[in-house]
């Protein structure tokens, strides 16, 4: 197959007729020169290249073959002021070998150029001198060259080019087929440190399904992970690989789509050409770091320590409203503190080469027995058993009542440490991109996140009017006092609860309701990706919201009759111990702590559900999976 | 133990694991042509190069027919003052394109006049798959303390015709004179090209 046959065209002498070298057979191909007019009038476009017919099973490359094959090479050599475009590239399509995965064509295929005519010096005809190589591959690969001439006449009295009346219908359709834009796409492109992530959004009713990277791109051939972010939203992500020469500011290539939620659709392709990566500003992460603390105050995790901070306001309302705002102060410093301490013991531990994620403390059965006797303590304060003097000395008991500077700053310091484990909607995002961050990046954020979670108590202290708004204090606080024991003592018996499990070797599988969740452990998630639907609820049990969560979707009796219908494995990421690969699953979708959801489509899509889960939420991407197929009964 | 395929590697993995430049090379031991046995962690201390092989691919051809890889393999591993290993794997599975018997190998290893040390028998595609080998020729060179230095195509030249590789840059030889003059590597990764290895199914 080595032989080189160079042949001199004959009919590029003499015939004008029509503008084409004849149809040669090569060892595993057909192939001729081409050019879409007959005779050129100037100012009007002629497209010139090759037209390759391949046999069946074989195929030739696009601009980027993937793993191995070799894009077609067309070399010209032309008249001073004549020019060819870049290639056009038609729609390519992926073929799979030995695992080896390559962007190419089968059939036929026209590899075209614009003709570009800077200035013809009065030329009669422009002699079109092309060397072509063009690599055909089935199981092997084969490469096919020939050297071409072609003469294009060009006629200066014309009014109009000739179109080749033989060639026309051929190439119209070859222009035709290139890849268009679709108007109702819009892209944007972001580096992750592994990754390229591709964000489509169009408001017609259509989905992503593939992405090719275009030459240069250092990204992996493979099939993109596709992930739903919203009805009208999604995610695409390639794996980044090492490559000295890549074209590191650009993002090119061709984004596949089709109707959405149909298989059988036609394939369209969306060609994409992004300059600068899109990053969401710093000031963006910080609205929602400040947004995910403000909600953090709704979460259920929240929940003793809003009753804490609600009885110390109530005590003060009567107090000089410079003592409120001196608490409310020192309690969001207590807060701001707190999270800056947690942040930078993470960052210590992960320096230190530990994968540690948010809630890390509640991690350690340790710091809950530790936390378990301060919640009883308060709730034995609140219950008056202290009051005997005792057991406690006085500076510590003062800590304990919630009472002035010293209380508030503690209040401040128990919210982050028990409510912040839960990630609250935004607050996971801003917290997973902080932890990547440099020192003063991560400051900021936690001290959004931190006037964030304060921010009602600050109202309340300099917005006096609100003040008006509480009960006026009287001896019924007395009584009051003593319910609010309760929700610390839960709080205690909940931080015991949690100890439990963590100590008990057996106690890691208790299942919320009557599913089958699989051990995230125990699974082999890729084996399953790609082939079956599944459902990965990423949950601690000293996560409370986890368990709201979980409470109020797994048991409502639709979603129990939908899950026992559809085909979906549903797998429990158990976070309450430290795990080294759930945090670093985790950490791939740029979050540090739970709770987590995602849905894995049997498509390989991916979609993330929100923090807050409702059964509406999540019905709606159950819907989308199929139901079980019917067992055949002998 | 007909079959000299005693491919016995220290990588679990069994997918396409990427060796990228900077990461640790994957160990491995297998068995050559000659049927001896070259274990990768024996070679500590020299530069290894692995060079991916299939008699019958036509970019191999480009090379081996112009004497090019010949050359370059006698060329890098004759400094005496920077040693270096070179293997040729051939990773092609039985019944597939450059499948190569132990027999076969010998003979092909003299029909070529190669100047590797020898060509190492993949024909499970273990070494291929742990370091992510593609195509043939792709091109790994390993560093004096195990760790990948480059990976990528053997020149900046993708096409098949022998009459383009004087113009080519040969970024195997530019790498390793980088390396001599105590320079940068200026190139470390490119995208290897030529035939996809026929790996088993």
């Amino acid at each position: 197959m080595r032989s080189l046959i160079f042949i001199l065209i004959a009919c590029g002498f003499s015939q004008t007729m029509a503008l084409s070298t004849e149809w040669k057979s090569y060892s595993h191909s057909q192939a001729k020169m081409v050019s879409s007019l007959n005779t050129l009038a100037l100012g009007d476009v002629a497209y010139v290249g090759l037209w390759i017919k391949l046999p069946p099973g074989w195929h030739s490359y696009w601009e980027n073959p993937g793993d191995s094959g070799s894009a077609p090479i067309l070399k010209w050599d032309l008249p001073e002021g004549i020019e060819v475009s870049e290639i056009l590239w038609p729609t390519p399509q992926r073929v799979e070998a030995s695992g080896l995965q390559t962007f190419g064509y089968s059939g036929e295929v026209f590899i075209l150029q614009k003709l570009i005519i800077l200035n013809t010096l009065e030329l009669k005809e422009i002699p079109l001198k092309l060397h072509a190589e063009w690599l055909v591959c089935a199981d092997i690969c084969v490469p096919q060259r020939e050297d071409y001439v072609l003469n294009l006449p060009i006629d200066l009295e014309a009014r109009a080019s000739v179109m080749d009346e033989d060639l026309k219908p051929y190439v119209t359709e070859a222009l035709r087929r290139l890849p268009t834009p679709n108007k109702s796409i819009s892209v944007q492109w972001k580096k992750q440190e592994k990754v390229y992530e591709l964000q489509m959004r169009s408001s017609e009713n259509i989905e992503p399904v593939d992405f090719f990277a275009g030459a240069g791109i250092p990204v992996d051939a493979q099939k993109p992970r596709i992930r739903e972010l919203s009805e009208h939203e999604w995610l695409i992500s390639m794996d980044k690989v090492a490559l000295s020469n890549a074209n590191l500011e650009q993002l090119s290539g061709l984004l596949f789509f089709r109707e959405k939620n149909n298989d059988k659709a036609p394939l369209e392709a969306h060609p994409v050409l992004l300059e600068q990566p899109f990053l969401p500003q710093l000031w963006q992460y910080i609205l929602w770091a400040f947004l995910g603390g403000l909600i953090l105050n709704l979460m259920p995790c929240v929940l003793p320590i809003i009753m804490l901070k609600a009885f110390s306001l109530l005590k003060n309302s009567q107090a000089s409203l410079s003592t409120v705002r001196k608490e409310s102060f020192l309690y969001t410093l207590g807060v701001i503190l707190s999270f800056w301490l947690l942040a930078l013991v993470i960052i210590a531990l992960q320096k230190a080469g530990h994968l540690v994620g948010w809630g890390f403390q509640l991690q350690s059965p340790f710091f809950n027995v530790f936390l378990l006797i301060i919640f009883i303590a308060m709730a034995c304060n609140l219950l008056g058993l202290f009051e005997i003097q005792v057991m406690v000395p006085s500076r510590f008991q003062k800590w304990l009542q919630m009472d002035g500077g010293q209380g508030a700053l503690a209040t401040g310091f128990l919210s982050v440490i028990v409510a912040s484990p839960c990630t609250a909607p935004f607050m996971g995002v801003a917290i997973g991109f902080a932890l990547s961050q440099s020192l003063p990046v991560i400051l900021a954020i936690f001290t959004s996140l931190g006037v964030g979670l304060s921010l009602p108590y600050l109202l309340i202290a300099f917005v006096p009017q609100t003040v008006g708004l509480l009960p006026k204090p009287g001896p019924w606080m007395e009584t009051f006092k003593k319910v609010l024991a309760l929700p610390l003592l839960l709080t205690a018996l909940w931080l015991g609860w949690v100890f439990y499990q963590q100590v008990s070797p057996v106690s890691k599988s208790v299942s919320h309701s009557e599913l089958k969740w699989l051990d995230f452990n125990k699974v082999d998630i890729a084996e399953l990706k790609g082939k079956k639907a599944f459902f990965i609820d990423f949950t601690a049990g000293w996560c409370i919201s986890c368990k709201v969560n979980e409470g109020v979707v797994f048991n409502n009796s639709t979603v129990l009759a939908e899950l026992q219908s559809r085909d979906v494995v549903l797998i429990k990421a158990d976070w309450t111990n430290y795990d080294p690969i759930i945090t670093s699953w985790l950490k791939n979708y740029n979050r540090a702590g739970v709770p987590f959801y995602i849905f894995f489509h049997e498509n390989g899509r991916e979609e993330i559900l929100p923090e807050i889960l409702t059964p509406n939420i999540f019905l709606n991407s159950l819907s989308k999976i199929n139901y079980k197929k019917k067992e055949n009964k002998k | 133990m007909k079959y000299l395929m005693m491919v016995m590697l220290l990588v679990s993995s069994t997918g396409f694991a990427a060796a990228e430049v900077g990461k640790k090379a994957p160990d491995f031991t297998a068995t050559g042509h000659d049927g001896k046995t070259y274990k990768l962690s024996d070679f500590k201390s020299q530069y290894v190069v692995l060079e991916w092989y299939n008699a019958e691919c036509p970019y191999v051809r480009k090379h081996y027919d112009s004497k090019n890889m010949q050359t370059l393999q006698k060329k890098i591993t004759g400094d005496k003052n920077t040693p270096v290993v070179w293997f040729t794997v051939s990773s092609s599975a039985e019944g597939k394109q450059g499948y190569l018997t132990p027999e076969a190998a010998v003979a092909q290893y003299k029909k070529e006049g190669m100047n590797s040390k020898a060509i190492l028998l993949d024909a499970e595609g273990t070494i291929g798959k742990a370091y992510g080998a593609k195509t043939t020729p792709h091109m790994f060179v390993i560093g004096p303390v195990g760790s990948i230095v480059y990976a990528g195509a053997i020149d900046s030249n993708s096409s098949s015709d022998p009459k383009d590789i004087p113009q080519s840059q040969n970024y195997v030889t530019n790498m390793l004179e980088d390396i001599k003059a105590k320079r940068n590597i200026a190139t470390a990764s490119t995208k290897a090209y030529g035939c996809g290895i026929k790996y088993a199914n």
